[in-house]
């Protein structure tokens, strides 16, 4: 097969890696009827701490676990706040995204100050011969988080939370106890995600790196209708367009820099004005439960 | 409510804020007396301090009274960043190749009205995909602002660029197109004394005209607006087009009133800043004034803080993002939900 | 299972729901809870089960006081309530519904649910989305729910309001059964007649206290009409007397989801009353002469504009509950851009404003002042704000649906009052209402809602047997 061909599908699946996990992990949540749009900002603080963790103890594993317990960390500022004080999950997932990124500027700077020089983080290898641990990850996700919410009683649990989260909790449900789990879950999805980008992607932190990524896992959620198969299907498209773009950049195309980096963003909202008025969300989304009058 | 109940809910979301502050800065072994102070005396301490405050509060008053009446209908806007660095764009087109040579009456109020109008239309784009194709304007807001961003890029380093070609920004603006300075007040420019106005009028359509009814009753129960004649999708487009107007107008004053030219990074943050103030105040229009000015202050203060206490100025962000958090936490004066 | 509650006290707000009420059940009873619209019945039940938690008072269970901080734990101890408008997932499948309960505990499986279908001779396909059933199916399937999970106290909140005269038979049918295997029942009502020919005692609820508990036997219903409301019930009003005017509304041919080449000609004068059950095309009907729903076919003449519409939800699309009083009223004036004397080009006039408010709380009796918001008035001054925003301008037609919802006996008779009122003085009026009462009380010309299609009832049809028949399809009038 042609190597450029072979270079161009590595690459999809690279790009799609990341953006598969969060979206994942944004699905159980957005099942249960929580509306995270602080992804981004619970990615960039596990890519953060993929980092530093792998960097200091030069395991890739460990860097691993240090992503998804700063996303499921993040996940527990959100909940403490959209759940138990009942604020606004959209302001809040605003606030953790600007908090994120001040968070993981500020022990950058503290920690890695410019006289250190630069540090590469190790990287995660293949898990199966010829696929990289993170993807197969992403695929035991996929076909995890389709049986849970399709065949398990708590997914089923989940989904009437999402769904009318009053007449579940009238059945016996434990709703809170079932947005914090999904909350957190999805965190820790973010966190992954997050890991991904400076264990396999890159080996490098640079601040504000995520760079929409979490949006776009977002959109993905919706382009998907809410099903783990055509998230993947739709994380794939978005890598393969990221892919191209960088092939473009490459081959020195006279598309400035600046016009062709925006693909990824436009291409979402043309996904968005195609999709999103045609899928059903989960009619409790983002609706606060009081629980006992 | 009580005037005292009123400031309890901001007052109680700084101070806590700043009490979760002190401890992460004594974790991290900085001091928080030292770096607090250093806050304080960088945004107050003297006339440059207070310029440099005076300056950053005029764009976080505008754009943030434009996310206060947005929240306020129910409309998540949340790109007041993208909307500014549109209107600026369209402000340094029309002062640096459009008209240049227009005479100063006219120039600069073309100039303003460019970024009044780009940051609208910004905002518009959101307005029409979310009425016509339902998409949230949460994502293509915040997606809008990432494609904001990257025209600056692109204008700087291209269509607007310096005609010497040497740094990738804009020519300085023509005298014609600068905004007057305030007599005393070093350099803080007349832009101030236009968004104090917009306050005032902000507020005035709110509460006292039909049309910041129907904005009202939109934001509070879409239905029964709907049931009442009001078409809740015209008050959409409208509120976004004033949001996104007057970001356009901060970014318009920013380049006409502050640097003279376009570059990027030339919003510090702004946008999403302003969402800060729009919750601390309540989302009322004249709440945004004490709220502009105590983040403004921060963000001046910031410099010397890293500075003196050397803590980063980026921490200010965490300042920002918690006091988000804590007022949110607070009741505010809309309809819980999005939709 | 002997299931007490004492002395439950709840404050919601400033409104005072529970005031020391009381409640005795013994093993195997059906037990009726009867009280008007805001006496406290649904907030005791809700107590019992979980859903609410009172300020004071104890609830017992074999004697032994316990607590019920969720329905999780009412489930436990076996109890079980269907809710008025039912609780079930509407996205999600008869059999999920029934599979639906605290993920923890040993449950129904997919295999279970066939059999359960069939002990309670419930003919549903179990794939079928919750949405799609019919009214007394989704209650139905909410009863076996119930039951599956083995309470032994089921609580039924109005389970009658909802159904057809020959369902309501069904029903009470099924609640002996479960009586004889010695199960309790409580049954709320606010309609005495079906207190009297099931249930063995009686707790009247009023305005929060239990006045009296007793057996039914004996009982007559005017007696338990004066325990209800304190005094003598008003006698059932009559329509009023009319000689119809000249034709002010037509819809012709309305065709639109939920909605089947409608017809009706509305004459000024007159009270043209549908009846129904809800999910036959109210809805639809009520959005397409609010304006916000398009017609696929069909036309909507008014001949006498203006209509008014009094909407029958007034907490979602009658009132802005968050708004004040004062500026609820003129909400349909800002939609069009402001008349005189409140707006001037525009502008809010707030002097005029707060007057146009203070004459029309004076005029309609409205328990408010002109600042508060909605949100804290009772439901019977909500609605009261409802009839007079809908009243402020003169109305040439008067479209009302379901306007005594929800409302005490006082506040009821006030309301139908100035309906009649309103077509004495030569209104048109359209009341579509899924109150059977309420049509026979104020219709000169009734006919029945039925899958979006109007079925005429004949003047001397209009036996409550007969329209319940058409109500539920099984006769072509």
């Amino acid at each position: 097969m042609d190597p450029a061909l072979i270079a161009f599908l590595l690459s999809t699946l690279r790009l799609s890696t990341p953006l598969a996990i969060a979206a994942l992990g944004e699905l159980v949540a957005e099942r249960s009827g929580v509306l995270n749009i602080g992804i981004e900002g619970m990615m960039l603080g596990g890519a953060f701490a993929a980092f530093v963790l792998g960097v200091y103890s030069d395991s890739a594993l460990l860097g691993v676990l240090g992503g998804i317990a700063a996303g499921v960390g993040l996940a527990a500022l959100f909940a403490a706040f959209t759940l138990w004080r009942g604020a606004d999950p959209i302001v809040c997932g605003a606030a953790l995204n600007l908090f994120a990124l001040g968070a993981t500027g500020t022990l950058y700077r503290l920690v890695f100050p410019p006289e250190l020089g630069q540090r590469g983080a190790p990287q995660l290898g293949e898990l199966i011969p010829g696929l990289n641990g993170f993807v197969v990850i992403a695929v035991l996700l996929a076909l995890g988080v389709a049986v849970f919410l399709g065949r398990t009683r708590l997914g089923l649990a989940v989904r009437a939370v999402g769904e009318r989260a009053e007449a579940a909790h009238a059945q016996g449900v434990r709703v809170l106890a079932l947005r914090w789990g999904s909350t957190l879950m999805g965190g820790a999805c973010a966190g992954l995600a997050g890991a991904t980008l400076v264990l396999w992607i890159s080996d490098t932190f640079v601040e504000g790196m995520t760079s929409g990524r979490g949006f776009i896992a977002l959109a993905l959620v919706l382009f998907g209708g809410y099903r783990p198969g055509r998230i993947v299907g739709g994380a794939l498209l978005f890598g393969a367009a990221s892919a191209l773009q960088f092939r473009l950049q490459a081959r020195g195309i006279e598309i400035p820099y600046s016009l062709l980096l925006m693909t990824p963003y436009l291409l979402t909202l043309v996904v968005l004005a195609v999709f999103a008025g045609r899928v059903r969300t989960p009619a409790d989304l983002a609706r606060p439960f009081s629980g006992r009058a | 409510m009580t005037a005292l109940r009123l400031w309890l809910a901001p007052l109680g979301a700084i101070a806590l804020a700043t009490a979760v502050l002190a401890l992460i800065l004594l974790a991290l072994g900085a001091s928080p007396a030292r770096a607090l102070g250093a806050l304080l005396s960088g945004a107050f301490g003297d006339s440059l301090a207070l310029t440099n405050t005076a300056l950053r509060m005029c764009p976080l008053l505008l754009v943030g009274l434009g996310v206060a009446v947005a929240f306020r209908c129910g409309i998540w806007n949340i790109g007041g960043e993208g909307q500014l660095y549109v209107g600026a764009i369209a402000a340094t087109a029309v002062a640096t190749r459009v008209a240049p040579d227009a005479p100063g009456l006219l120039l600069l109020p073309l100039v303003l009205a460019a970024g009044v109008l780009a940051g609208a239309l910004w905002g518009g784009l959101a307005a029409a995909l979310r009425v016509g194709r339902g998409v949230s304007e949460v994502l293509s807001t915040i997606l809008l602002n990432f494609i904001a961003l990257l025209l600056v890029a692109y204008a700087v380093h291209g269509p607007l660029q310096e005609l010497s070609s040497a740094y990738p920004q804009s020519d300085a603006f023509p005298d014609a197109a600068r905004l007057g300075l305030l007599p005393g007040l070093g350099r803080v420019h007349a832009g101030i004394a236009l968004a104090l106005l917009l306050v005032a009028a902000v507020w005035f359509l709110f509460f006292r005209t039909a049309a910041g009814l129907r904005l009202r009753a939109v934001g509070l129960s879409p239905e029964a607006a709907r049931y009442a004649g009001i078409r809740p999708e015209r008050e959409i487009v409208r509120v976004l087009f004033i949001s996104g107007g007057l970001a356009g107008l901060a970014g318009a004053l920013e380049v006409s009133g502050v640097t003279g030219r376009l570059f990027e990074n030339l919003s510090a943050g702004y946008g999403f800043t302003a969402i800060a103030v729009a919750l601390l105040a309540r989302l009322h229009p004249l709440g945004v004034l004490p709220a502009a000015l105590f983040f403004a202050a921060l963000a001046t203060g910031s410099g010397a803080m890293q500075r003196v206490a050397h803590v980063p100025s980026v921490t200010v962000q965490v300042i920002e993002a918690l006091v988000i958090f804590f007022s949110a936490s607070f009741a505010l004066p809309r309809r819980a939900g999005t939709d | 299972m002997q299931v007490a509650l004492h002395d439950v006290h709840k404050r919601f707000g400033s409104t005072l729901a529970l005031s020391g009420a009381e409640l005795e059940l013994a093993a195997g009873e059906i037990h009726a809870l009867l009280g008007e619209n805001g006496a406290g019945k649904s907030t005791l039940v809700r107590v019992l089960y979980g859903l609410v938690r009172p300020d004071r008072g104890e609830i017992l269970i074999d004697g032994e006081p316990i607590s019920i901080p969720s329905p999780r734990h009412a489930l436990a101890h076996g109890i079980g309530l269907v809710h008025q408008h039912f609780m079930l997932v509407p996205a999600l499948t008869v059999a999920e519904n029934l599979m639906l309960g605290d993920a923890g505990s040993a449950r129904l499986r997919r295999e279970d649910v066939g059999a359960l279908l069939e002990r309670y001779e419930l003919d549903l396909d179990p794939e079928l989305p919750a949405e799609r059933l019919a009214v007394a199916q989704k209650q139905r399937l909410e009863i076996v729910r119930a039951l599956a999970r083995g309470v032994q106290l089921l609580v039924l909140d109005e389970p009658t309001a909802v159904l057809a005269p020959s369902e309501v038979e069904l029903l009470l049918g099924w609640l002996a059964r479960l009586r004889e295997e010695g199960r309790s029942v409580v049954f709320i009502s606010h309609k005495l007649e079906e207190i009297s020919s099931l249930c063995d005692r009686v707790t009247v609820l009023r305005h929060g206290e239990t006045v009296v508990m007793r057996e039914v036997a004996g009982l007559a219903a005017e007696e338990l009409g004066r325990f209800m409301v304190g005094e003598a019930l008003p006698p059932p009003g009559q329509p009023p007397q009319v000689e119809p005017g000249e034709t002010a509304l037509r819809l012709a041919g309305l065709q639109t989801e939920g909605l089947r080449a409608l017809e009706l000609e509305l004459r000024a004068g007159e009270v043209f009353a549908l009846a129904g059950i809800d999910g036959n095309g109210q809805g639809p009907l009520e959005e397409v002469l609010a304006g916000v729903r398009p017609l696929d076919a069909g036309r909507v003449e008014l001949l006498r504009p203006p209509l008014a519409l009094l909407s029958g939800d007034r907490q979602h699309t009658g009132l802005v509950l968050d708004l004040p009083v004062e500026e609820n009223l003129v909400l349909e004036e800002a939609a069009q851009g402001g008349r005189e004397p409140v707006f001037r080009h525009g502008v809010l006039r707030r002097n005029a404003l707060r007057e146009r408010a203070r004459a029309t709380i004076e005029r309609f009796a409205i328990q408010a002042t002109p600042q508060l918001p909605a949100r804290v008035l009772s439901g019977g001054s909500q609605q009261k704000l409802c009839v007079a925003r809908a009243l402020a301008a003169a109305a040439g037609v008067l479209v009302a649906v379901n306007p005594t919802r929800g409302l005490d006996v006082a506040g009821t008779a006030a309301v139908r009052e100035e309906i009649r009122r309103q077509a004495q003085a030569g209104v048109a009026v359209l009341l579509i209402s899924t109150d059977l009462d309420e049509v026979l009380e104020l219709g000169n010309r009734i006919a029945v809602l039925f899958r979006g299609e109007l079925r005429p009832v004949a003047p001397e049809r209009r036996g409550r047997q007969e329209i319940g028949r058409l109500m539920l399809g099984e006769v072509q009038a």
